[in-house]
């Protein structure tokens, strides 16, 4: 997980959890990494390897982090999770399906077919908790930058002293591909320029290919 | 032939049915084409 850049404000680590909330952690993360390979075994096509290898990322930000609200996933208060890595979308699927949004085993069991709400790719407008439609690798990262922006703005314009209505965090989840586009290079580097600070970004480095 | 919107997710030959592209509705939109010059 990178660093994030000054001026972004993260709850407290959590205390170390008991051996039983170990033991009930690794059965979660277990649980998005089986949805992800029976969702792309079923469908006979996708990529399972990222999903799995994500799982306890995604699984420490939805249960840790991530300020959202699965009956209302338009609050506009709620952390942005900025899925880049787009073909990894059974990541997302998993967890918003085990965290309570509007999307079902069923939904989960029609992955990449036709009409289902659970497609290839997330898609913004389609799937419930899915904030930016993705896929074409980079693009995403600056999905996320564009966020950032928005909320760095809204804030200056709306936040006052000890009342502050926008105070959100963008994340993006990046893989190497995302990296390697240069887009993802540009929107970082005006990120920086810019200095938004509460925009965080992970980068999921893998040497599986 | 082209689609006149974004791209589906499913089994490939699903995605030509469903937007047309396949060999029988190819030759039906060109024989309608050409039908449409022969009246000009």
């Amino acid at each position: 997980m990178t660093k994030p850049v000054s001026g972004a404000v993260l709850p407290p680590p959590p205390p170390p959890p008991t051996a039983r909330a170990a033991s009930l952690d690794q059965l979660c993360i277990d649980t998005v990494r089986a949805l992800a390979t029976d969702a792309v075994q079923q469908a006979d096509s996708g990529h399972p390897g990222t999903a799995m290898a994500l799982a306890p990322v995604a699984y420490v930000l939805w249960q840790r982090h991530l300020r959202y609200n699965p009956t209302n996933p338009d609050w506009f208060g709620r952390d942005r999770f900025v899925l880049s890595a787009g073909h990894a979308c059974m990541l997302l699927y998993a967890a918003l399906y085990l965290t309570g949004y509007d999307l079902s085993l069923d939904d989960i069991k029609r992955f990449r077919q036709w009409g289902s709400r659970t497609p290839g790719h997330s898609e913004h407008g389609l799937t419930p908790g899915v904030e930016a439609t993705t896929g074409p690798l980079g693009q995403d990262v600056g999905n996320a930058v564009g966020m950032a922006l928005a909320e760095a703005h809204l804030g200056q314009l709306f936040n006052r002293p000890g009342h502050a209505i926008v105070e959100h965090h963008p994340f993006f989840l990046a893989s190497d591909g995302d990296l390697m586009e240069g887009v993802s290079h540009e929107a970082c580097s005006l990120a920086g320029h810019l200095k938004l600070g509460r925009l965080i970004g992970i980068y999921d480095g893998t040497t599986v290919w | 032939m082209g689609i006149g919107r974004f791209g589906a997710s499913a089994p490939y030959q699903r995605i030509y049915q469903e937007l047309g592209l396949t060999v029988d509705n190819v030759v039906r939109r060109a024989k309608e084409l050409l039908q449409g010059h022969r009246e000009m």
